[in-house]
């Protein structure tokens, strides 16, 4: 008896697995048939919601050309996949266009969106191609809160050199850096009294709600500008240097269709659109993916 | 051996650069030298410890002396030694605003528990037999306290101010997470602008700093205590 039940439990088990492979097989055929020019698509992503969300949203766009694309999200450090994508094990990723310069060439010294896509293009390996750059920025920028833009008549940093001394709160780091008090002082001959707290974070933007600093350094897709509406103003002289989100891709899947698809999210993309996806995702809690579809819906990019 | 040759050089060439960090007579002046830093550090230090002594003292002194309510102060003091320094000024500082305060407050949640504890220790192990002759004087509960329990307790009270004292000067270093100034602010500036000269002169300064506090508590405790107490407790 117990023999039988072992030699049937064997057979039920070995048919299943048979089934299984006979079905696996029928499955995954369809999409190598119906989409043959195109190869399938690996995007990856930094581990930071923003990043996260644009992958989405070119998986998405890929998808609905028929191309079988996987998504690798949340890789920690460029260090670690930039060479994924060098050697194509990822095969598309969203960058931005000054710091993957920055990383490549460390003494790059481009600063606007042209000269660094420029510097970008001829810094990349072989392997690797940099698409069309969309104007959707995410860098460090001088940011002041609505009232005190409103009461001052601010839309640009050199605004602010009509109210004399002002105070300012960023990284420690800026106090010694031309990309910061240096160049702030330099450039738009502003007088600063510093107040070192943090990029971007909970002490700046503290500090920018209570009064303590009257500017701060606040990326410009960061949550809190639409939380707290914030205004980040413009820098006409280009002391930040551009930071246009850019999709790099491995030449081995650059097809006419998807490149074409790649760059029709560029075109589309703003910086505007960035702030409100990034606050649906972090202020409202909603799902990376459920945004990044809802965009593409909007935009018409499905 | 060539390279481990080569990691000492380089050592021995960033601990000049500490040396030399600290020797410059320029870092020593000014709004950002090390004479205004020092004396802010001094004094975010002694307003955190008149706070804690203030709070930590007279509730030590009272439950040690009344035996009441003891455990569960202990129990409390002990559960804030859990609490992160560095999380509590975060939370401070989005709560009260960036300032003095915020960078206060943690740090008398550091400096409280071993003052309180030590004292209501301290107090609480005097021996009874001295407490019961003493009533037998004639002696009043708070003459009781004044002359025996607070003379007899003395060096653990002090052992108490002075873990405090030591923990809030090295601690004190945070002030600079929040834009403050203090000894921190090199520690903090340095790290953020891969300045490791700076960094390390505002290490040295910190721990040079801890251990003059450390002596002039030792000195204290050394004229403060009886000589009878101190025989016998050492």
């Amino acid at each position: 008896m117990r023999r039988f039940l072992l030699t049937s439990t064997t057979v039920v088990v070995m048919l299943t697995g048979i089934a299984a492979c006979g079905s696996s097989s029928k499955t995954s055929s369809p999409p190598t048939t119906s989409a043959p020019s195109n190869p399938p698509v690996v995007i990856g992503s930094a581990n930071f919601p923003e990043n996260e969300i644009l992958a989405d949203i070119y998986a998405d766009v890929l998808r609905a050309k028929g191309v079988s694309v996987t998504t690798k999200l949340d890789i920690g450090s460029r260090e670690i996949y930039f060479k994924e994508l060098e050697n194509g094990t990822l095969n598309v990723f969203p960058e931005y266009n000054g710091a993957l310069l920055d990383y490549l060439v460390p003494t790059a010294t481009a600063s606007t969106t042209a000269a660094v896509n420029a510097a970008l293009a001829n810094a990349l390996p072989p392997s690797l191609e940099a698409l069309q750059a969309a104007s959707a920025q995410d860098k460090d920028s001088v940011t002041v809160t609505s009232a005190f833009a409103a009461a001052h008549h601010l839309t640009s940093i050199s605004d602010l050199k009509a109210l004399g001394k002002i105070t300012f709160g960023g990284p420690p780091e800026w106090a010694t850096r031309e990309e910061g008090l240096i160049g702030l002082e330099r450039l738009y001959d502003l007088s600063i009294s510093f107040k070192p707290l943090d990029e971007s974070g909970p002490l700046t933007i503290a500090a920018l709600n209570d009064g303590t600093v009257q500017a701060g350094d606040i990326f410009t897709t960061d949550p809190s500008v639409t939380k707290y509406h914030f205004v980040a103003l413009a820098d006409p002289l280009g002391l930040f240097a551009a930071q246009n989100v850019v999709p790099i891709i491995n030449k081995s899947v650059a097809t006419a269709t998807i490149t074409s698809s790649l760059n029709a999210v560029s075109a589309a993309l703003t910086t505007a659109d960035l702030v409100q996806l990034v606050g649906a995702v972090v202020n409202d809690h909603v799902d990376a993916s459920t945004v990044a579809s809802q965009f593409v819906t909007q935009a018409n990019l499905g | 051996m060539g390279s481990e040759g080569q990691v000492i050089a380089a050592a021995n060439t960033s601990f000049g650069g500490v040396i030399s960090y600290l020797t410059s007579g320029s870092h020593w002046h000014g709004s950002t030298g090390f004479l205004d830093r020092i004396i802010q550090h001094l004094q975010y230090s002694a307003e955190t410890l008149l706070i804690a002594v203030a709070i930590g003292l007279p509730l030590g002194l009272l439950s040690g002396h009344t035996g009441r309510g003891g455990a569960v102060l202990s129990m409390l003091s002990n559960a804030s030694r859990a609490l992160p320094t560095l999380g509590l000024l975060t939370l401070f500082a989005i709560l009260i605003g960036v300032g003095l305060e915020a960078a206060v407050i943690p740090l008398v949640f550091l400096a409280v528990p071993s003052i309180l504890v030590n004292t209501y220790v301290g107090i609480r192990d005097v021996d009874r037999s001295l407490v019961d002759a003493a009533r037998g004087m004639g002696l009043r509960p708070w003459q009781v306290l004044l002359r025996i329990e607070i003379p007899v307790a003395l060096p653990l009270i002090v052992l108490g101010l002075r873990t405090a004292a030591l923990q809030v000067v090295s601690t004190a270093t945070i002030a600079a997470f929040v834009g403050l100034g203090g000894l921190g602010r090199y520690i903090i500036d340095g790290q953020a602008s891969r300045n490791f000269a700076e960094l390390g002169a505002g290490a040295i300064l910190v721990a040079a700093f801890a251990i003059a506090t450390e002596s002039i508590f030792l000195v204290c405790q050394r004229f403060l205590v009886s000589p009878g107490v101190r025989a016998r407790t050492s």
